[in-house]
């Protein structure tokens, strides 16, 4: 199996103690990995480093052998990704957003940007200024952009934040697609366990800026009654550590 | 290279669609009409010919470098930095395939772009308003004159928003770095006045260098010194604001 | 590849402050022909008030309507630092052709001077020295110079560097400049050309039978010339600058105004100034204050009260200046009131008087007796012609200041009484 996703003692500390520690994990290809952990232990820190907003103190993130830190422009090329609240350009319309990003990919053409709208449902809002849009239709939107160049790799953070239960529902039906259909790689956070358990196929709890534990979903569920068990399992050995 | 000319026709698609430019278009037009409105009251109350007719956009170009131009670069290179970090919208272009420096040239690139077609727009306005309206000897050398004095007028306003862009990668708000760029303005403006020693290390005191170029007798060297001194501090300033926008985390 | 990635941003950080610094640094050292042009000057200026033991300027100024002359004013002044004496030599041509010549000299004792009007050498003699740091002043030293120098300096701006500086072979400098209609800043545009405008005008009003075209309107600075050379000793003996102003007249045609003034300082330490020969001239001595034989004679200045909604002259007031020689002067005054207003007038005044006029001094006063005995100052000082300045009962507050105690309906003016 292709290592998408290559994660090797990656490091951010910030003054106020928070951050991630020495995180190590691969990713193959086609999984979809459920980054579990309460707020504020370091899920969006980790992911802004796999996107290369945030420099790490060390260690590297390397997408399909491309180094995030070293050769950005290369290992971006594969990456589709919405980080920490799905922010579009307010005084554009949903249509030239992704408009913008397109233009960062020679394949991307205007009939791709209809697709995604069309996936995403967002097709009947595409000439409207994006600042009308409730928060569900922006994380629509959001999504649209990340999916636009079919990116190998998705990282989304907390993509269902806002989205009705149609919106989950659908959301669902799309990671499961395309990690199926076109091998996609999805890195999601979350803090909704019985979501990651119906979505991901393989989870990492992170607790206080660290990896607890990771494995597969399957192998978790033949142990534990529910992935919540396990949760509170891991976070409680964990904290008597 | 495919990075920088997509996050340089976003910058450009972005300013255009927030109406900068039509803000910057009214304004020059008024300050414009303004100018010949004061120039045609001194003509007809005092008798004076303030003007020729390729001599208005000069009078306009110095007027207007030293107000309107820098104030409103400084408008967009706030917003294209300050304004996206405090609006969440920088992430959007840095989780593309494009290195940062991409960014940050295509930034500064757009911005360099705006100040050109400003200055551009101001010609033509000046030029046919005072075409029209001081209608004297004037030919296609006036013409070249005002061309390259309005040309040469870009290089030290750039090199000013240069300043913008690394303040505004100093300091988090966007206003706090208005405030601070409009002090430094003035500030060296003044010190320039004061402090004639100091003019060589001023980029406000270069401003004014178009007189260098339309001078009868170019002194050349001169030309080079002013044009060394500012590509340094360009150089200086840009890097220095790379290296800001390079390490930030977003 | 990170660390080249910052290494080359700092290699080009540190090479653009390496040209930044270091071409500022040049720029500053090589300065501006006109800020050399500005210390030469400042340099000529004190040697001239406090260095240079005597010299010669010769000037001219010119101001042309196309190519003919309309006001030319030649000048030669002589400055003897060692004995405190200055001569001037002044010729001017109007545009109707009349010439007209002043002579002027000064030294520590007197003043003598002659105009072209008659042939009379009128002569001042100082009672005291006269001052002689009054004699030349450095325009650089005066008050707010510093700030005026300033301001012109911004108003030129990157204008300094049109200021083109040739070394002479054999020492010293010629400093040169032009400025075409386009260069002039328009702030400077205006300013001059409504001074010129305002100065032709003037002009026109002094020459009164010569027909100076009129600028009516598109008055603008057409171009802007100035020369200096500055000698070996770093002295600038040679200036010539010019201005032409463009414009229409009222008819519409176009007319060029030059305006050019020329300097030369020469003869340094060669000059010597000689006071006039007055042996076989005539010759008028002018007391400091004016005064001269011609205003002996009897002043007169009434007396008149508003009563009743009606002027009522109540009296008169007769001063008799019965001679001057020189700065000496001697008199007589009295008051004669109607007897029925008397007793509101109060005492009349009739008294003598000797003056010693002294020219430099404001604080100039004689003493006379009151009608009660007691002895009070006065002031004489000349009006308009035909008339004198009379106060009376003058208090003294200290070294430098006094105060007017006039007498009841009393102006000081006093007219001459001339005989039918």
């Amino acid at each position: 199996m292709t290592k998408a996703i290559e994660i090797l003692g990656l490091t951010k500390l910030y003054s106020n103690g928070r951050g991630m520690k020495d995180l190590n994990l691969t990713i193959h290809e086609g999984e979809i990995f459920g980054f579990l952990g309460p707020n504020g232990s370091g899920k969006t820190t980790a992911m802004k480093m796999m996107a290369g907003l945030v420099k790490p103190d060390s260690g590297e993130v390397r997408i399909f052998g491309a180094s995030v830190q070293q050769d950005y422009v290369q290992a971006m090329k594969q990456v589709g990704c919405m980080i920490e609240s799905a922010e579009s350009y307010p005084y554009l319309t949903a249509n030239d957003n992704l408009k913008l990003f397109a233009r960062y990919y020679p394949l991307v053409d205007r009939r791709r940007i209809d697709e995604c709208l069309e996936i995403t449902g967002m097709l009947n809002y595409k000439h409207e200024k994006v600042r009308k849009f409730s928060l569900g239709m922006k994380q629509r939107l959001g999504l649209a952009a990340a999916i636009l160049s079919r990116p190998r790799v998705l990282i989304l953070d907390e993509p269902l934040n806002g989205l009705d239960v149609e919106g989950m529902l659908d959301l669902r039906r799309l990671i499961k697609q395309l990690a199926e259909m076109e091998g996609t790689t999805f890195f999601i956070s979350s803090h909704l366990i019985h979501d990651v358990e119906l979505t991901c196929n393989r989870i990492g709890v992170v607790y206080g800026g660290r990896l607890v534990n990771e494995g597969y979903t399957q192998n978790i569920l033949s142990d534990y009654a529910s992935l919540e068990h396990y949760f509170v399992s891991e976070v409680e050995r964990h904290g008597r550590v | 290279m495919v990075g920088f000319k997509a996050a340089f026709q976003n910058e450009l698609f972005k300013l255009v669609k927030r109406k900068k430019m039509n803000a910057a278009a009214i304004l020059a037009i008024l300050a414009v009409v303004i100018g010949q409105v004061a120039v045609s009251a001194v003509k007809h109350g005092f008798g004076l010919r303030l003007v020729g007719g390729t001599e208005f956009p000069l009078v306009v170009l110095s007027a207007f470098s030293y107000t309107l131009l820098p104030l409103f670069a400084a408008f967009v290179a706030i917003d294209m930095f300050n304004g996206e970090y405090s609006s969440n919208t920088m992430k959007l272009t840095l989780t593309r395939p494009v290195s940062r420096f991409g960014v940050f040239s295509a930034k500064v690139s757009a911005i360099a772009s705006f100040i050109a077609v400003n200055l551009a727009f101001v010609m033509v306005l000046s030029l046919t308003a005072g075409l029209i309206f001081n209608p004297t000897s004037s030919g296609w050398l006036g013409v070249a004159r005002v061309f390259l004095s309005y040309a040469v007028t870009f290089v030290p306003v750039f090199v000013f928003i240069l300043l913008v862009v690394l303040l505004a990668n100093l300091v988090r708000g966007g206003l706090s770095v208005f405030f601070l760029s409009v002090l430094l303005f003035v500030a060296f403006t003044f010190l320039g006045i004061l402090v004639p020693a100091s003019s060589s290390f001023l980029v406000t005191s270069m401003f004014d260098w178009h007189t260098l170029w339309i001078a009868e007798k170019l002194s050349g060297f001169k030309i080079v010194r002013q044009g060394l001194i500012m590509g340094g501090l360009g150089v200086m300033l840009f890097t220095a604001g790379y290296m800001l926008f390079d390490r930030k985390d977003i | 590849m990170k660390l080249s990635k910052k290494g080359i941003s700092i290699a080009a950080f540190a090479l653009g402050a390496c040209v930044f610094v270091s071409t500022a640094l040049a720029d500053l050292a090589v300065g501006t022909g006109y800020d050399r042009l500005k210390a030469a000057s400042k340099h000529t200026a004190a040697q001239l008030v406090s260095e240079l033991g005597n010299y010669t300027i010769e000037a001219r100024y010119t101001i042309k309507s196309n190519t003919s002359v309309l006001h030319e004013l030649n000048s030669v002044i002589k400055f003897d630092a060692a004995n405190q004496a200055t001569e001037e030599t002044n010729t001017t041509l109007l545009g109707n052709g009349e010439v007209s010549t002043g002579y002027n000299y000064r030294d520590k004792e007197r003043m003598i001077w002659k105009s072209s009007y008659d042939e009379k050498y009128y002569v001042t003699e100082y009672n005291q020295e006269w001052n002689s740091h009054d004699r030349v002043f450095n325009p650089f030293e005066q008050e707010g110079a510093a700030e005026v120098e300033r301001i012109i300096d911004a108003v030129i701006g990157n204008l300094k560097d049109q200021v083109q500086v040739d070394e002479v072979a054999g020492g010293g400098v010629t400093y040169s400049g032009s400025l075409s209609e386009v260069q002039v800043p328009a702030l400077i545009n205006a300013v001059a050309s409504f001074g010129v405008k305002q100065m032709l005008v003037d002009q026109g009003r002094i020459v009164r039978d010569y027909d100076i075209p009129k600028l009516a309107s598109d008055v603008f600075v057409k171009r802007v010339t100035g020369m200096a050379v500055e000698d070996e000793a770093g002295l600038i003996s040679h200036f010539t600058g010019e201005l032409i102003l463009s414009g229409k007249d009222e008819a519409g045609n176009l007319n060029d105004f030059t305006v050019s003034a020329i300097f030369s300082l020469v003869d340094v330490g060669t000059t010597s100034v000689t006071a006039p020969d007055l042996t076989n001239v005539t010759v008028e001595s002018i007391g400091g204050s004016g005064f001269s034989s011609m205003h002996e004679g009897t002043y007169r200045n009434d007396i008149v009260k508003e009563e009743n909604g009606a002027l009522v002259k109540i009296g008169e007031r007769t001063l008799i200046i019965s001679s001057i020689d020189g700065n000496d002067i001697s008199g007589s005054y009295f008051e004669k009131v109607q007897p029925e207003y008397l007793d509101e007038y109060g005492e009349e005044y009739n008294f003598t008087f000797e003056h010693t006029l002294t020219s430099s001094n404001s604080m100039n006063f004689f003493t006379y007796t009151n009608s009660k005995g007691e002895e009070e100052q006065a002031q004489l000082q000349l009006s308009s012609p035909g008339g004198v300045y009379l106060q009376l009962n003058i208090q003294i507050m200290n070294d430098h200041s006094y105060q007017f105690n006039d007498r009841p309906y009393d102006n000081g003016d006093f007219r001459r009484v001339f005989e039918e």
